[in-house]
């Protein structure tokens, strides 16, 4: 019999070998003392992973930025979006394909050389290869003359879910069913392709609403906090520093613990606490700090929470308790927890509302839960201004250090892109009677969401307005400094966010 | 399964734009590898994949992106099989010109990208390595051997052990290797891959698809059979007194692993003299 191949070596140890080839491989292994010998080998040089290297270089490139008309690849730069722990976002257009898309450099790691660089851009265009509706797409990776990375990304329309459950508070039960059956939707997806996210929070939730086509949630960052983590180091979060990639959060146990062996089951932690968080209003976690955060995982109890959520939702404890436990008992893997979320009975939840306001009443969150709680897509007035004024483009635009990252979620800094809609207090979002109870129940039938008739944008706040667009690039041709009759103060970090956010919108 | 290789040849062609090898040239093979029931590239690995196929049809720029980014780090990946100096720079020759020249067809094309090209490499730089090391061994002195008694020295640092060791080194090895080849084939497969080939539980377990605690309870179970064995054995053969007898039985306790590791090396070393 011959010996076993390279790839099928490396399959037994790294895995990813199927049963009959498995089966095969037993079989040879148990009459080639080479084979087994290679294997117990290879296995400690595999396992050594990039220490070896000896021979990488320092990126030793300072960060550029890109000016509007600059060029990288066949991608011309029109503007600024906005920065945030992995780097700098631009609006710019494909000049092939005369198409809008979004640019994402990412910062100059601390410790990746040319070689190192040419890997996880391998890995990030991996990544780029899940195409679901639910994913935003990832078109091209390409590098900088610096020798930066950059992501060619879909501009899509919407906020994210932080910014949704910032201006709504608790979502309903019929929206976080909506909501979280596409979420899963897409993971599975990306699941099934062998790409993991490692990086889910709200922040990388998007809620869109393109013209004439029901409202999605797309995921943005597929195979990115990968790509970050790696570039700073071996373990899955934490920096050379010893400081954490991303928000803690979000992040399973076994993955702040630095686990090499992430799997899908990260990203269902991520959703458990997404869920908790949408149907409750806070986070099942608390903590000043990261270490604090960390000291709760480490001796994470989910009985607290639990009482938490049974207060105000209880008919969603069985799967919120199966994705907020240890690795080994969490649900398996994305369809498993779409089948448990299909099979909640929301008729438990018929008072949700009233424990929601008791909730609100008994916490701290009594502000965030004002009568203009409704589902995303109820209100496509602000939604498509916010698009419209953002260039519709979200970045993940995370934290970008532990400091920031304790923020409370009210003053989270982390969706500086959004910044239209931070503003939308202007907006006449009040005005806007809040949706029913009705109206959510027929909006949250999945093929065809029905807008309730009264959240129709009008003319002047439709993003297809010509008037709008006119008052858009008006705006946007304002200079920089202009010292624009704000409505609004100016936020103290302003430079270091995207023109439109300091500009008045009209 | 069409899409997915035109997807996949899209993306490996957009990794490496710069190559002189067409999207259409690599669908062809992919479409080729799927007709005869080869396993497609993983979409992480598909342009490890791209570049592995341009390397095979003599791409410059390919290769010399190989040469830079790959077969420079085959030193280091050797070094930690092999400590010696000279043996690193001769993997790193042997390699290159098997994988990229090959006798006929370059040995890369084995690449599938069904994990990254590094590992695969790293895998086909131990088996060049170990294939090195074999050879030399035969030429000069059994060096398993004398690595198991410099082991064994090192466990056994009591004089009376020594001297049990020494009196009844012979019944002791007789009785063991009986015990041995009492473990059917999975039991000594499994505790060769772990005592003599290093190899962790966890893999283990991926390879018999099961947990790695149950890995390591077979293990377990497989040593203390090997023990109650050798045991039995010894005692049926030794008529010696029940102090003398439990004296022994610590020395077979303390050197079970050892024994095994180099009667199984030895096993080895017998089989690839005879095949």
């Amino acid at each position: 019999m011959d010996c076993l191949s390279e790839g099928r070596i490396q399959g037994i140890v790294e895995g990813g070998l199927d049963t009959l080839e498995r089966e095969r491989a037993r079989e040879h292994l148990e009459d080639c003392a080479d084979c087994r010998k290679l294997v117990g080998h290879a296995a400690a040089v595999l396992a050594s992973g990039e220490a070896e290297t000896d021979e990488l270089e320092p990126l030793g490139s300072a960060f550029q930025p890109l000016e509007p008309g600059d060029r990288v690849g066949r991608y011309v730069v029109d503007e600024r979006l906005g920065a945030g722990a992995m780097g700098v976002v631009y609006a710019a257009t494909d000049s092939l394909l005369q198409r809008s898309v979004a640019l994402k450099l990412l910062r100059p790691t601390d410790g990746g050389g040319d070689l190192e660089r040419a890997r996880l851009e391998r890995e990030a265009r991996a990544a780029s290869a899940v195409k679901h509706p639910g994913v935003v797409a990832v078109y091209d990776v390409l590098a900088t003359e610096d020798g930066l990375s950059v992501l060619v990304m879909d501009r899509a329309t919407g906020i994210s879910l932080r910014q949704h459950l910032r201006d709504s508070g608790p979502l309903e039960a019929a929206e976080v069913l909506e909501v979280f059956t596409q979420m899963l939707d897409a993971l599975s997806a990306a699941h099934r392709t062998g790409v993991v996210h490692r990086d889910l929070k709200p922040e990388n939730v998007f809620l869109t609403e393109e013209s004439g086509a029901p409202p999605r949630v797309k995921l943005l960052d597929f195979g990115v906090a990968k790509l970050l983590a790696s570039a700073f180091s071996d373990s899955a979060g934490l920096t050379k520093s010893g400081t954490l990639v991303g928000t803690p959060y979000y992040m399973a146990p076994e993955q702040a613990f630095g686990a090499t062996d992430l799997d899908q089951r990260a990203d269902l932690w991520a959703v458990g606490v997404m869920l908790f968080e949408a149907l409750v209003g806070e986070r099942p976690l608390h903590g000043e700090n990261v270490g604090q955060v960390l000291h709760q995982l480490a001796h994470f109890d989910f009985s607290g929470p639990r009482a938490r959520l049974m207060q105000v939702a209880p008919s969603w404890e069985p799967l919120v308790s199966r994705l907020l436990v240890e690795r080994s008992a969490r649900l398996s893997d994305a369809q498993e927890a779409l089948a448990c979320l299909r099979g909640i009975d929301l008729s438990g939840e018929a008072s949700a509302a009233a424990r929601l306001t008791d909730a609100a009443t008994r916490g701290s969150h009594a502000a965030s839960l004002s009568p203009k709680k409704k589902a995303w897509w109820a209100v496509p007035l602000v939604l498509g201004l916010g698009g419209l004024l953002s260039l519709g483009f979200v970045t993940r635009g995370g934290p970008s250090g532990p400091a920031q990252q304790t923020a409370a979620p009210a003053a989270d800094p982390a969706t500086f892109v959004e910044g239209p809609l931070a503003t939308n207090s202007q907006f006449p979002t009040a005005k806007v009677p809040p949706v029913s109870a009705a109206d959510d129940a027929s909006i949250a039938l999945p093929e065809a969401p029905k807008r309730s008739p009264r959240a129709k944008p009008t003319a002047q706040f439709k993003p297809e307005s010509p008037q709008a667009a006119a008052a858009v690039s008006a705006a946007r041709a304002k200079p920089l400094d202009t010292p624009a009759a704000a409505p609004t103060p100016a936020p103290a970090d302003s430079a270091r966010k995207p023109r439109l956010l300091t500009e008045p919108p009209f | 399964m069409e899409e997915d290789c035109n997807q996949l040849a899209r993306t490996g062609r957009q990794a490496w734009p710069d190559f002189g090898v067409t999207e259409e040239a690599f669908l062809a093979r992919l479409n080729a590898r799927d007709a005869a029931g080869v396993p497609l590239p993983q979409s992480e690995h598909v342009g490890d994949a791209f570049l592995a196929f341009a390397c095979e049809l003599g791409d410059a720029l390919a290769i010399a992106t190989f040469d830079r980014d790959y077969l420079s780090r085959v030193p280091a990946m050797v070094s930690r099989v092999d400590g010696s100096r000279s043996l690193p720079d001769e993997v790193q020759q042997i390699l290159r010109a098997r994988l990229l020249v090959g006798d006929g067809t370059p040995k890369i094309a084995g690449y599938a990208g069904r994990g990254s090209l590094l590992g695969w490499l790293k895998v086909a730089a131990v088996r060049c390595t170990l294939e090195l090391l074999r050879a030399r061994k035969s030429e000069h002195s059994d060096d398993v051997e004398s690595e198991a008694e410099r082991a064994a020295a090192l466990v056994s640092r009591d004089p009376e052990l020594d001297y049990l060791r020494e009196k009844y080194a012979s019944d002791f090895r007789m009785a063991f290797t009986d015990a041995l080849s009492d473990l059917d084939k999975q039991q000594r497969t499994v505790l060769s891959l772990y005592l003599a080939d290093g190899l962790n539980i966890a893999s283990i377990g991926a390879l018999y698809s099961v947990h790695r605690a149950t890995v390591a309870r077979w293990i377990a179970e497989t040593r203390e059979h090997l023990f109650s064995e050798t045991r039995r054995r010894l005692h049926e053969r030794l008529n010696i007194s029940e102090t003398e007898f439990q004296s022994i039985v610590r020395l077979v306790q303390s050197q079970l692993d050892v024994s095994v590791r180099r009667l199984l090396q030895e096993a080895a070393l017998r089989d690839a003299s005879g095949s």
